[in-house]
């Protein structure tokens, strides 16, 4: 009985071994494990051995069968993963092929610079605010200290529509409009657009966008303005971006300064985006002259405030390298697409 | 301005080079544009002077700006040229009769005048400067110009009817053929100066023809004189006349400067040989100006800038700008306002000469303190900002256009005459006809921007603009200005790719757009109607209106298909949807949702339903059909397929939706959502002429 137990394994062994489908295995299943296979015709030989050797054999076929099952299930498994291999291995694609995208759709990079100025300025406690693109001469001009029959008109080329009416030249007019609408503390930034007849190149545009800026209270100082375009600059440009302000002129801050950052190109080094100097103009600004505060009825002996413009198509032109302003409103797709 | 470096070093002594003085210049205000240099290759510098700053538009004024830089004297010896021989009050007469135009006029002569070349240096030096030169009488007037900033006019003294000045107003009819050849009308406004019969010249800005100092001149009447700033101004803009001295008078001269420049001039007379300086002048000065003072409080000073300085080390900053400045023994400050610092009246003007001579950049960087201000915000900001980023996340670009339109964007889509967009706010001076108007509807803008990329092989283009539109007030100054939310689609959907299905934009896909637009911004029971627009496809443009709260319909805005016509002016390839929603009245209806929704507890039931419905009943009456009649249970309902063919009568179309049905409390039974599935056949059967598959 031993020795055809030890045939009957290793015959079986040999034939596991060489299934290569679950069909086979189920065939030798039957063969050696089945209701007549080869296992039960030796369990029914069991009747007619001793008791002795009946149960020595018993235990040996036991063993037989666990091990027959073993061996089955084994290979059955490895025979599963072999055939799951090679299915997928047939639905194997070439991952080097173009993806699909879904549209993405993209934010103008005019607004994207509006947006990350308002964030910069909102989190130092400016809202913004806004005000008509069609304005009253006395909100462009007249309340900002530019009287008529002078010659700080001839710093803005202006658009009109009636003696009285024309398209804003600033932002700066909702200084104005805020201020008479209630009183400070006051800090409020204008992101917007005005017009200049200035002729059209790569650096003009007679439609342009502006970020104001305005803050008015009791004590606010030159230094606070210093303090807070450096950090705007900081913020917006990078954090090792340094701040220049140059002594200028504006009828409606005094003291009034040109500011400067250091070139977004060269860092600072000299560069022809900066003719050499290391330095970018990129706004005015200034302490708000008191003739304005008057006209809006402040006391400039109890406030003072702080107040600064910046040319956002310019601010888009360094951020995005841009080397001609007419490419910002002629949406071509491809220009849009690539920033 | 240009003025060459070797000038500036008579006036001050320094060794910076050119580089080093346009730095020094430009960080204490007068910003240097450019170092170049003239034919000899000598430096010259290419100043911007800023309209406050008139005394800056000449040599001495510079030198005197790096004097106070460098902390440097000025060396500058007031010239005394008194002439000789015959008295000046003899031979001229001046009167003035609007001093409040012209404040001074001061009257010199010159005899024996020998008309030629001037001294090369000179020509050099106005070369260098940017002015022509011209014989040596005109090339001194221009010169002490440059250098002292008083223009000044030499006369044939022998063409002066009556060897009389008079300044006045010019008389209405008046003329003059100014030194440009120019015949020019004369007004009340326009000062001139006249001899007894007629303008000689336009005060301030250009000589007239008649009086030039030609090479015949024998004699020469020097005029040296102040004018009112705006008076000049107003003349020069209205002749469209501007003139190295209009562009110095305008912005307004120190009356003393007039005495500087007629001493100067003769000097060089004198000096140069070109002439015998007659003795003494005729001034006319009717109301000579008070000295100025003015008193500083330092401690404002500090307080403003953010600066500790002490009221000396202000008095020292002032001093070097040649104010004069004292300390009090209260502390203040005694400024006494020098007359060619005409800009400096108000406490600030002062604050700024101390801060931009001690340094800006020495400022310290502070933070605003004090409490925040109360929380206000642009009305629009919100509905512009939410409905951006929709759009952004419907996967459409955006674009931003100009808001100068002209006849050319009505005709593009070719609204009739008659048509309301067409009244628009026109600028009285545009710089182009393209460019004359505001526009009164975004349309034009994104059609030229599809059209622009359509003729650049840019085929597929999806994209919305958030903009202004300024639609005239009746009566109004200013138009009414109207926040609109625009948008195009043309070309493929999906644009280019591989395996799956491509097809072109439809209406549908521009309208579901829009829907979801509505949804996500938090428009609710909006439909759309069909109308008619003149840019649009007849059959294909629909209204969209909102049902939303109390009150008739509001209207909200349209989207359609572009007519054919306007299509093919545009040489588009395929089909272009618009749309173009009003922003104002959106952000009146909108209540973004803000109570989450829990997930439903009980699984829900779908039913489909199929049926055949004549052409002529609109969908929108079959689904709110379809609405009313299943009621509670009935969760959502969605055309799932639609079909017109062989196995569709003519006129039919066949549409099959799905219901999910749902109650809130309990599992439906296959019985209650039979009922529903019943309820909505009969109602459809009986109210949109369907056909109820069964």
């Amino acid at each position: 009985m031993r020795q055809q137990v030890a045939a009957i394994q290793d015959a079986m062994a040999r034939e596991v071994k060489a299934a290569g489908t679950t069909v086979q295995l189920d065939e030798l299943r039957r063969k050696y494990l089945g209701r007549k296979g080869m296992v039960a015709r030796l369990f029914d030989e069991l009747s007619r051995l001793e008791p002795d050797e009946r149960r020595e054999s018993g235990r040996l076929l036991n063993e037989l069968k666990a091990r027959c099952e073993e061996m089955i299930s084994r290979r059955r498994a490895e025979i599963e993963r072999e055939e799951t291999r090679q299915a997928l291995s047939r639905e194997t694609i070439d991952v080097t092929m173009p993806g699909r995208r879904p549209p993405l759709g993209r934010k103008h990079p005019i607004s994207r610079v509006f947006d990350e100025l308002k964030e910069i300025f909102l989190r130092m406690g400016f809202e913004a605010v806004d005000g008509p693109e069609v304005e009253l001469d006395y909100y462009n001009f007249e309340a900002l200290n530019i009287p008529h029959n002078h010659p700080a008109r001839d710093i803005q080329d202006t658009f009109y529509v009636t003696d009285e009416v024309l398209l804003r030249t600033h932002t700066s007019p909702v200084q104005i409009r805020t201020m008479e609408g209630r009183r400070p503390p006051i800090r409020v930034i204008v992101p917007g657009r005005a017009y200049r007849s200035d002729a059209t190149d790569a650096s003009h545009s007679p439609v342009f966008h502006q970020l104001e800026g305005l803050a008015v209270d009791r004590g606010v100082r030159f230094s606070d303005l210093r303090g807070t375009l450096a950090l705007w600059a900081k913020e917006f440009f990078g954090p090792d971006t340094k701040v220049r302000f140059r002594p200028h002129y504006f009828p409606f801050t005094e003291p009034s300064a040109e500011v400067d950052v250091t070139c977004v190109m060269c860092g600072g080094h000299g560069c022809r985006l900066c003719k050499m100097t290391g330095w970018l103009e990129v706004m005015g600004a200034g302490m708000v002259h008191p003739r304005v505060l008057e006209n809006v009825g402040y006391d400039p002996r109890e406030l003072s405030g702080f107040a600064f413009g910046m040319g956002v198509d310019r601010l888009v032109m360094l951020k995005y390298g841009v080397s001609d302003i007419r490419l910002l409103l002629e949406n071509d797709m491809r220009f849009l697409k690539s920033i | 301005m240009r003025v060459p470096y070797s000038w500036l070093k008579e006036y001050v002594e320094f060794d910076e080079s050119p580089g080093e003085i346009a730095n020094i210049l430009t960080m204490t205000g007068t910003k240097v544009e450019s170092v170049e240099s003239d034919d000899g290759g000598e430096a010259v510098l290419d100043l911007e002077i800023t309209p406050n700053r008139p005394d800056c538009l000449s040599v001495i004024g510079i030198a005197r700006e790096i004097a106070a830089a460098l902390g440097r004297p000025l060396k500058f010896v007031p010239v005394a040229a008194e002439g000789k021989g015959a008295a000046t009050r003899e031979l001229v007469s001046v009167e003035i009769q609007d001093p409040e135009l012209a404040p001074r006029y001061i009257a010199r002569v010159i005899r024996n005048v020998k008309v030629g070349p001037s001294p090369l240096w000179m020509q050099k030096r106005l070369k260098a400067c940017g002015i022509r030169p011209i014989c040596n009488v005109v090339d001194i007037t221009n010169y002490v110009m440059l250098e002292c900033g008083q223009p000044l006019h030499a006369f044939d003294y022998d063409k002066i009817r009556g060897h009389k000045i008079i300044v006045r107003r010019a008389k209405p009819g008046e003329q003059i053929v100014t030194l440009d050849g120019e015949t020019r009308a004369l007004d009340r406004d326009i000062l001139v100066i006249a001899d007894e019969d007629t303008p000689v010249a336009i005060a301030g800005v250009m000589g007239g023809l008649d009086t030039e100092v030609t090479w015949d001149t024998s004699t020469v009447l020097l005029e040296s004189a102040n004018f009112s700033g705006s008076s000049i101004w107003r003349t020069s803009k209205r002749l469209k006349l501007r003139t190295e001295a209009s562009l110095r008078f305008d912005k307004g001269l120190d009356p003393e400067l007039a005495v500087l420049g007629q001493s100067m001039a003769c000097e060089l007379f004198s000096r140069l040989g070109v002439g015998e300086v007659a003795s003494g002048w005729v001034d006319v000065y009717p109301r000579p100006e008070a000295p100025r003072m003015f008193v500083l409080d330092p401690g404002r000073v500090n307080r403003l800038l953010g600066v500790q300085l002490t009221p000396g080390d202000m008095a020292a900053l002032l001093e070097r700008l040649q104010i004069p400045a004292k300390v009090g023994r209260d502390g203040t400050i005694a400024v006494e306002v020098p007359g060619f610092r005409r800009d400096l009246s108000i406490e600030a003007d002062f604050v700024e000469e101390i801060a931009r001579l001690y340094g800006y950049e020495r400022v310290a960087a502070t933070t605003l303190e004090g409490p925040l201000p109360e929380r206000i915000e642009a009305p629009f900001a919100p509905i512009e900002t939410s409905s951006r980023e929709i759009m952004l996340r419907l996967g459409l670009d955006e674009v931003v256009t100009s808001s100068l339109v002209g006849p050319w964007a009505f005709d593009l889509i070719n609204l009739p005459a008659e048509s309301p967009l067409k009244c628009a706010v026109k600028i009285a001076n545009p710089l182009a006809e393209d460019e004359s108007m505001l526009r009164t509807t975004l349309i034009p803008s994104i059609v030229a921007v599809l059209r622009r990329n359509s003729d650049r092989d840019v085929p597929n283009v999806r994209c919305f603009e958030i903009g202004r539109v300024y639609i005239p007030v009746e009566g109004g100054r200013q138009p009414e200005e109207r926040r609109i939310l625009a948008g195009g689609l043309m070309g493929n959907l999906p644009e280019a790719t591989w395996g799956v299905e491509r097809r072109k934009i439809d209406f549908f896909d521009a309208k579901g757009i829009i829907e979801a637009y509505l949804d996500e911004v938090g428009v609710e029971d909006y439909y759309f109607e069909r109308f008619t627009h003149p840019s649009l496809h007849p059959g294909r443009a629909a209204l969209i209106w909102s049902r939303h709260g109390e009150g008739p319909p509001r209207e909200l805005g349209f989207l359609g298909e572009l007519s054919p016509e306007v299509s093919k002016n545009c040489g588009f390839p395929s089909r272009v949807y618009v749309f173009e929603l009003d922003l104002g009245t959106i952000a009146s209806l909108a209540s973004p949702r803000k109570v989450a929704l829990e997930p439903p507890r009980f699984p829900a039931v779908a039913r489909d339903i199929a049926m055949v419905v004549p052409l002529d009943v609109s969908y929108r009456h079959v689904e709110d059909a379809i609405r009313d009649a299943a009621g509670e249970l009935l969760e959502d309902v969605t055309l799932f397929d639609e079909y017109t063919g062989p196995q569709v009568p003519e006129g039919h179309h066949s549409l099959a939706f799905r219901m999910v049905l749902r109650a809130r409390e309990k599992t439906l039974t296959d019985e209650e959502a039979n009922r529903v599935w019943e309820a909505v056949a009969e109602r459809v059967t009986r109210d949109c002429k369907a056909t109820v598959r069964r």
